[in-house]
């Protein structure tokens, strides 16, 4: 077999695209939409279990699991509930917990939620998804880098909002509204952009 | 402190994956019923999702990951599908995440009367130190009156129940802590199913509870 060419990861692949791979692979088991999502997602996926204090090795065998589960439940993926990020981020975390904690941790499936707001989404819902995506990641940026800070210590170094209160010295209650803060803001401008 | 909903920053915690199985389960459980929570989740998920798109990586890296092994691996995966079917009647009281706890539908499970009108089902969770049950409690039948040394959070699953101040209905969450004392009373008609999850054994106060301290767990 030839030497494969070694990652290049496809320089900013569109929501839109990443969505038809993972739809690829539920369908047909595409190996090839699997490779082109592995060499976009496995340096991430490896890079977040190196935030959340994994060794290198540990790290790589994470994003291994995580990509099998990927193949493993394509069927499962609904591009008018959540982008491909984001339903890799929730696969990803399962996984850490499962792989570095040795625990289950029960989530709630994408298609219960559909089933449970079934009537009130639109007709162009992935166009909602892609575009309420598109408003969190902008919206991140603009957060206050004490609300930004206190997200990613809770994202990426696994750690709970009271052992975060802690680390910075903070009380409880100013974590908690920090918190909300940043949801009512993201959320505010979601509905913003998307009332319309 | 009592609240109907989840607070932000126990979303937070089982967003990032900071809680551990039994909240989790609770959390779960919460949210395949209440659709603005699970909203709210929703947001939080493609918060994690931004942050992973823009997390720093060696992308220069020559290494692959591993794509050889795994592409090897591929074709021994199963692709999942749910074994277990359950009635109609226990698929519209318990949620999906909650479903995967219990070996039966809800009438062929092994309840435990725990008091007048009040029987457990325990759920087996890997953390010895919690305590996950559900409750069936009859109409207008009250739970033994209790305090916690830790947390407790309830679910409702069906019907509901009065605590003396708020009632709670299917899809609510209650939180209760240390300074909490409450009896909750399930409803008159419809009586009360939930799912209960314990930080630390609960303290029995009423004068019967003190009596059956020793041998009733809840």
């Amino acid at each position: 077999m030839p030497p494969r060419p070694a990652l290049k990861p496809v320089d900013k692949p569109t929501s839109d695209h990443l969505c038809g791979l993972v739809e690829r692979i539920a369908e047909t088991r595409d190996r090839q939409a699997f490779e082109d999502l592995y060499r976009h997602f496995a340096p991430r996926l490896k890079a977040y279990g190196m935030r959340a204090g994994a060794d290198a090795i540990t790290a790589e065998e994470l994003a291994q699991e995580a990509m099998i589960m990927v193949w493993r439940k394509a069927a499962s993926f609904d591009r008018r509930k959540a982008t491909v990020s984001t339903w890799l981020f929730t696969i990803v975390r399962n996984k850490r917990i499962d792989l570095l904690r040795r625990q289950n941790r029960p989530d709630i499936e994408a298609e219960d939620v559909i089933a449970m707001i079934e009537p009130e989404i639109a007709q162009d819902d992935a166009v909602i998804a892609e575009q309420s995506h598109s408003v969190v990641r902008e919206s991140l940026k603009t957060l206050p880098e004490d609300q930004k800070k206190v997200l990613a210590m809770a994202f990426f170094e696994d750690k709970s909002h009271s052992q975060i209160a802690e680390d910075l010295g903070l009380p409880l209650g100013t974590v908690k509204s920090r918190i909300r803060l940043a949801m009512s803001r993201l959320k505010g401008r979601l509905g913003k952009e998307l009332a319309v | 402190m009592v609240v109907h909903q989840s607070d932000e920053g126990l979303m937070l915690d089982y967003a990032s994956g900071a809680l551990g199985e039994e909240l989790s389960l609770a959390m779960a459980t919460h949210l395949s019923l209440s659709m603005r929570q699970a909203q709210q989740y929703q947001t939080l998920n493609a918060i994690g999702g931004s942050m992973l798109d823009d997390i720093d990586c060696d992308s220069a890296d020559d290494d692959d990951i591993g794509l050889e092994s795994v592409l090897a691996r591929l074709d021994y995966e199963p692709v999942t599908g749910k074994p277990v079917s359950f009635n109609r009647v226990t698929s519209d009281v318990i949620p999906a995440p909650l479903r995967d706890y219990i070996p039966a539908d809800i009438d062929a499970l092994k309840w435990r009367k725990v008091g007048p009108g009040v029987e457990e089902y325990r759920i087996k969770t890997a953390n010895k130190a919690a305590k996950t049950s559900l409750l069936r409690i009859e109409p207008g039948r009250a739970m033994p009156e209790h305090t916690h040394s830790g947390r407790e959070i309830t679910v409702v699953l069906k019907g509901s129940y009065a605590d003396g101040v708020e009632t709670f209905a299917r899809g609510d969450m209650q939180i209760a802590d240390a300074s909490d004392n409450h009896q909750p009373l399930a409803d008159h008609e419809e009586g009360c199913i939930c799912l209960i999850v314990l930080d630390a054994p609960v303290k029995l106060t009423g004068r019967v509870g003190r009596l059956l301290n020793p041998f009733v767990k809840f």
